[in-house]
């Protein structure tokens, strides 16, 4: 498998990670910021068949990459998205030394950032950037998650001036950090209080659009028409069509897998589905919006599982509410969500946090991707595609 | 007096002089435990014991963990000095918001650890660092197992640490080692892992129906494709069961598994298959297969 990445650059084969990190190196310019933002999306070749670590660990290589070459606004969200919801060390510190890259302070990064410390303080580790693979003991610099979210801040001087709570709370639990932890926490708690007079007027105006996950109605599917063909069967083990799930009423449809690790994404997302029925109840409207969960894991998740999982997590079944796996091949309903989701040798390996609304006709309405949705608004997006007219949808049942 | 009594003598005598040591250093602050501790003339039990007051201290004073740490990275330390540290850090781990801010360190140490001369200590911190998913662990291990020669570690005990990862990408090389394994406990951690594959069912299928493997291969190729594809498992088992000539633990395995997770039978189906089961009761001359029989007629009348 061979890709030619940058344009200038001669061709690389993605099955070499180390042929990848090696023209991570080497990037610069647009050119350069354009093969890092391919390596942000999880479908990318160089993830296929490989396991969480090695994905993290090449995700994260090019991730923190931003900080040489520049970080484009197109590629933010993918460092936010790991600032919000990342638990991994590397991947963290990956993406706070990559928002470095942004050619100015910005302000609006910074309760993402803040939201990372509290993800990662517990869950720290020594890390490097400076090779690849490492070899232990480190030759060269070493670094934490802490320390570049703390430098990040640092850089942001008075735009993150409302963090120095936070970081004063830190600094009085910081005994026995690290000492790149400690100093990086010094210098952030003095950049921050610097005096706000030094700022440009540039500066003041580079806060830019708050940074929110805004239902998304441009987006359109990889493929035209819905799964209509596609077989699932239920968490009792019920077999249903795509058509008989999401044909009728409007739909919330989340996607998640069993053993997914990380807390704030898969069994953050269908303990929010659960309060998402509460919700629909509470609004008077059960029965008339339907919320299912679908797995990206469907050969494991059985139906025993998905009950489990559901119940474990406050899910009240039945005709309307149910979690779902297919029985046929995952990919028609993966081209048509456009699921950002990869997979190794046995199961997932990286997936972002991903909620639709399916208009009564089956037919998407609204995406939520990458940052936490919120339930309300998922309801309220829901609620609208109620009283719109319903479509003929065109396609079998 | 003969040397036996001579040598017994000397060890009660030694071990009197350890307790009263012991007790001394029971009896010390943690400030003087500390002291003892690093202190390389005190004898190696003085030290031992002011170790666990060290740990002991560590909730009122988490600064010690360093102390601790030090300790551990020390190559040049009493390897029976280094053992009992890492032992109390995993305990003091446990104080998850106490260990935090020290634990970048000593991870760090132990993987500079994975290369230890001292076997036990290498083995310990690739057991901490791979529950944790520790990239470095999980690939020295991998390397280990696809090339001998830089194994760190048993192949069965480097397939049991990276089984910590259900999403690390050792699958494949997983389904290597049952086809070619270097030693049947290896290939039968391989295949508890498998578990996890959805894609290894033909293969667990395969070990399990295959006469000419070892017993506890096959035992546990049945729990895995359990877990994995039960119906395929179930037809399985079924056959096992019921085959005299087959192994009794195996047997006794697979009646177990279908006591506790069989699909109910038609009641036509229920009275030969059940019956022959219940028939094992009296007739199977392993007290096991008759257990595992007995309780499976009982969960199925009850």
């Amino acid at each position: 498998m061979i890709v030619a990445g940058a344009r200038s650059a001669p061709p690389i084969d993605l099955r070499d990670d180390d042929a990848v990190a090696h023209r991570v190196d080497s990037v610069e310019g647009p050119d350069g910021q354009a093969f890092l933002i391919e390596l942000m999306d999880e479908r990318h070749p160089v993830y296929r068949g490989r396991g969480t670590t090695r994905t993290i660990q090449i995700r994260g290589y090019a991730m923190a990459a931003f900080a040489r070459v520049g970080l484009p606004d197109r590629a933010l969200m993918f460092l936010i998205e790991e600032l919000e919801s990342g638990v991994d060390a590397f991947l963290v510190a990956a993406a706070a030394r990559g928002l470095r890259g942004l050619d100015g302070p910005e302000r609006r990064v910074v309760p993402f950032l803040l939201r990372a410390l509290c993800n990662i303080r517990d869950r720290d580790e020594l890390l490097t950037f400076a090779t690849y693979k490492p070899t232990w003991p480190v030759v060269g610099e070493t670094t934490t998650a802490l320390a570049e979210i703390l430098r990040t801040l640092a850089l942001l001087g008075p735009h993150a001036a409302f963090a120095l709570p936070q970081l004063v709370e830190l600094e009085a639990g910081s005994v026995g950090m690290p000492a790149v932890t400690r100093d990086a926490l010094q210098e952030a708690i003095r950049s921050v209080q610097a005096d706000p007079g030094v700022l440009t007027e540039a500066d003041c105006c580079r806060g830019g659009e708050p940074i929110t996950p805004r239902p998304d109605t441009r987006r359109t599917p990889r493929t035209g028409q819905p799964p209509f063909r596609t077989r699932f069967e239920d968490q009792a083990g019920a077999p249903v069509t795509y058509g008989e799930a999401f044909i009728g009423a409007p739909s919330v449809v989340v996607f998640f897998y069993t053993r997914c690790t990380n807390p704030n994404k898969c069994s953050l997302t269908i303990t929010k589905l659960a309060r998402l029925q509460q919700a629909i109840g509470a609004a008077g409207l059960a029965g008339r919006i339907r919320t299912a969960g679908i797995t990206y894991d469907p050969a494991f998740d059985l139906p025993p599982r998905l009950r489990s999982y559901g119940e474990n997590r406050g899910m009240r079944f039945g005709p309307d509410d149910r979690l779902l796996r297919t029985t046929t091949a995952l990919g028609p309903v993966e081209g048509y969500f456009d699921l950002g989701v990869g997979f190794g040798a046995a199961t997932v390996n990286r997936h972002r946090i991903e909620a639709f609304v399916v208009g009564p006709d089956g037919r998407l309405g609204a995406s939520f991707s990458r940052l936490q949705w919120d339930v309300t608004e998922v309801r309220d997006a829901a609620i609208r595609l109620i009283r719109q007219p319903h479509p003929s949808h065109g396609g079998p049942t | 007096m003969d040397v036996a009594e001579y040598r017994k003598r000397t060890e009660a005598a030694l071990e009197a002089a350890r307790v009263e040591r012991a007790e001394r250093v029971d009896e010390a602050t943690p400030a003087e435990a500390l002291g003892r501790l690093l202190d390389g003339a005190t004898p190696v039990g003085e030290r031992l014991a002011a170790l666990q007051i060290v740990g002991r201290a560590a909730a009122e004073d988490p600064t010690v963990i360093d102390r601790l740490v030090d300790v551990l990275a020390d190559t040049a330390a009493l390897p029976e000095l280094r053992e009992g540290a890492v032992e109390v850090l995993q305990g003091l781990a446990f104080l998850v918001t106490v260990f935090a801010p020290y634990r970048p360190r000593y991870h760090e140490v132990l993987r500079a650890m994975v290369d230890d001369p001292n076997p036990i200590l290498r083995r310990r911190a690739l057991a901490i660092l791979a529950r944790y998913k520790d990239e470095y662990a999980q690939r020295r291990l991998t390397e280990g197992l696809e090339h001998p020669t830089k194994a760190l570690l048993p192949a069965a005990k480097a397939i049991q640490y990276l089984g910590y990862d259900i999403h690390a990408e050792y699958f494949p090389l997983l389904r290597r080692i049952v086809e070619k394994p270097p030693t049947v406990s290896a290939k039968r951690e391989a295949i508890r892992l498998l578990a996890a594959d959805p894609s290894s069912k033909t293969l667990l299928s395969r070990v399990l129906n295959d006469k000419s493997e070892p017993s506890r291969v096959r035992q546990m190729s049945a729990l895995a494709l359990q877990s994995l594809a039960p119906t395929s498992f179930e037809r399985a088992a079924r056959q096992i069961s019921l085959d005299d000539t087959e192994d009794d633990r195996l047997r006794a395995t697979t009646i177990g598994a279908l006591a506790r997770y069989g699909t109910p039978e038609p009641v036509s189906r229920r009275s030969t298959f059940s019956r022959r089961i219940s028939e094992i009761q009296t007739t199977a001359s392993s007290p096991q297969l008759r257990r595992a029989s007995k309780s499976y007629v009982d969960r199925r009348s009850g």
